[in-house]
């Protein structure tokens, strides 16, 4: 009586499209993002300069480095990713701000991932801005507690 | 209305993630899960008439009291507005920028003259979630759930979304397929996303792009004074799940007022989602048989007023810092949390009216505004009087009842 007869859920097939978009502004859907490959974590720190951005390496990832790109690993080391980013621009967006690396501490070679990787972090995949714009003025209270009311 | 008991689906999990409800099962502060399978509210359709028609005359109500503090300039100083929110709320009111959406929250009881009362505890008009339960979740229960007695519910709530947002792609946007962005804060609960994600699919529905994205990475652009997303496009049209209040108080604020963007829900809903317009609507309509008493802080009822009173925080959220206002001091009530941060901005008082008491469930009615519509309830029930994030949400169904 109160309600009409269906409901058309397009929940899944839209929102799998949607959430991908919003990965990145930079770069096709498609295009290959690229990541650095340090020898430790103080390595990759000491490049980006936020832990956040710096994640271990596990096995299957090192064994698909090893064969891939032919970097070495030396023996008695745990390697680490860095961010991803578009190999036409080595910066990230995080948390509003954009990083770019020292540049020192990639002691490894550069991984290029050329599928839609799910390692790409949500928001750490670079884009090219300019300097008018600035990012991070919206969402400082975000976390601590529920936008919802 | 009544609390029945009904099998649970033997595959309820699995059909509610299938219609993208994911934290169905978060247990709640009883262990619980924060979907009540199994339970249900029942109503007659006389008393759906009545919370229907009092949802209609309380957002009425609401716009009036809305139109006519913009219209005077006279902002009472309990919403404790900035000069730039003000501005703000006024240059929406007066370009006429649609709303989607909005919550009341009722009580809702049994009178002794078979009819109900029902006030009004607050309105949620900014920011409300519970939104996908209500709208999808509750009514595939009702479909597919044994022995339900008569399948109707109190719910258009899905089809109204959808006819106001295509109204808003048309009256608005002014072209075919606008594009919208889907914004909520990157930490926020999966239920805030699960909302969002839900909103998404309405617009969609109705006419819509979107473009989900996380409310942080909307940047400014000083050279053209625009907001735009994280490949620097504009951002023409945007549907937050973050409180006004918390945005004008970030760095970006003060650029909302001179950015075309239009914002879903608009400014001009500070002035309904903040606790204060409830003293406002008592002395605008005092005695309204769906308004429970209000006063503002220096206003507070002496203690020779013969009913009890409850203190709110006036932005306050999930229950948090509601006191039982005594004489010399106040006391949080059960179901209540103390939250620091809504301290600062002050608080209102209300009439205690607790909740009805179902078997020690205390059932809240969630009566959503679409447009300018009542488009259907939803209901949570809590063991403590007061209804937070420990709550459960409970489908409901009407009967039809024959007039004596």
């Amino acid at each position: 009586m109160k309600k009409s007869k269906s409901i058309m859920l397009l929940i899944a097939p839209v929102l799998s499209t949607l959430l991908f978009n919003a990965c990145g502004g930079g770069g096709g859907a498609d295009e290959s993002t690229t990541r650095d490959v340090y020898q430790s974590k103080e390595d990759c720190i000491k490049d980006w300069g936020d832990e956040e951005l710096c994640s271990e390496m596990n096995d299957e990832d090192s064994d698909e480095y090893r064969r891939s790109s032919g970097g070495v690993i030396l023996a008695g080391y745990r390697p680490f990713w860095g961010p991803s980013y578009y190999p036409s621009d080595r910066t990230v967006l995080y948390k509003g701000r954009t990083i770019s690396p020292a540049g020192k501490s990639t002691t490894l070679r550069p991984f290029t991932v050329t599928s839609r990787s799910s390692s790409a972090a949500r928001s750490s995949v670079s884009s090219p801005r300019s300097s008018s714009t600035s990012y991070g003025g919206f969402g400082s209270r975000s976390g601590s507690t529920s936008s919802g009311s | 209305m009544l609390r029945k008991i009904f099998k649970k689906r033997d595959d309820y999990r699995q059909r509610l993630n299938e219609i993208g409800f994911q934290y169905h099962s978060v247990l709640s502060g009883d262990g619980e899960e924060y979907w009540a399978e199994g339970a249900a509210y029942e109503f007659t359709l006389e008393r759906i008439e009545q919370i229907e028609a009092a949802s209609a005359n309380l957002h009425e109500m609401c716009l009036e009291t809305v139109g006519d503090i913009i219209e005077s300039g006279n902002y009472p100083e309990g919403f404790r507005l900035s000069d730039q929110s003000k501005r703000l709320i006024e240059h929406s009111w007066r370009n006429g920028n649609l709303h989607i959406y909005g919550r009341f929250d009722l009580l809702v009881e049994p009178d002794s003259a078979g009819g109900a009362t029902i006030k009004l505890y607050e309105y949620n008009a900014d920011t409300p979630t519970a939104l996908l339960e209500a709208a999808v979740a509750q009514w595939q229960w009702l479909e597919e759930a044994e022995d339900v007695p008569h399948r109707d519910q109190f719910n258009s709530i899905h089809e109204k979304l959808v006819a106001r947002w295509h109204q808003a792609a048309k009256s608005q946007a002014g072209f075919d397929n606008p594009m919208l962005y889907v914004l909520a804060a990157r930490e926020g609960p999966y239920e805030d996303w699960g909302n969002v994600e839900y909103i998404a699919d309405t617009a969609v529905q109705g006419g819509w792009r979107v473009h989900i994205e996380e409310i942080e990475n909307v940047g400014y652009d000083s050279l053209n004074g625009t907001f735009v997303d994280a490949a620097e496009m504009p951002v023409e049209y945007a549907f937050k799940l973050y409180p006004w209040e918390w945005m004008m108080e970030e760095s970006f604020g003060a650029r909302v007022i001179d950015c075309p963007t239009q914002w879903f829900e608009p400014p001009w809903k500070m002035l309904l989602s903040n606790k204060a317009i409830l003293p406002v609507l008592w002395q605008r309509y005092p005695e309204h048989p769906n308004l429970l008493p209000a006063f503002f802080e220096d206003e507070k009822p002496s203690a020779s007023y013969r009913h009890m009173f409850v203190k709110k925080p006036i932005l306050g959220r999930e229950g948090a810092n509601i006191q039982l206002a005594g004489t010399f001091s106040d006391t949080l009530i059960n179901g209540s949390h103390q939250a620091p941060e809504y301290d600062r901005d002050g608080y209102i008082y209300q009439e205690y009216a607790p909740l009805p008491d179902f078997s020690g469930r205390h059932p809240v009615v969630g009566s959503w505004i679409v447009g300018d519509e009542p488009a259907g309830i939803g209901i949570r029930e809590d063991a403590a009087v007061i209804t937070g994030n420990g709550s459960h949400f409970v489908p409901h169904y009407f009967v039809i009842e024959e007039k004596k």
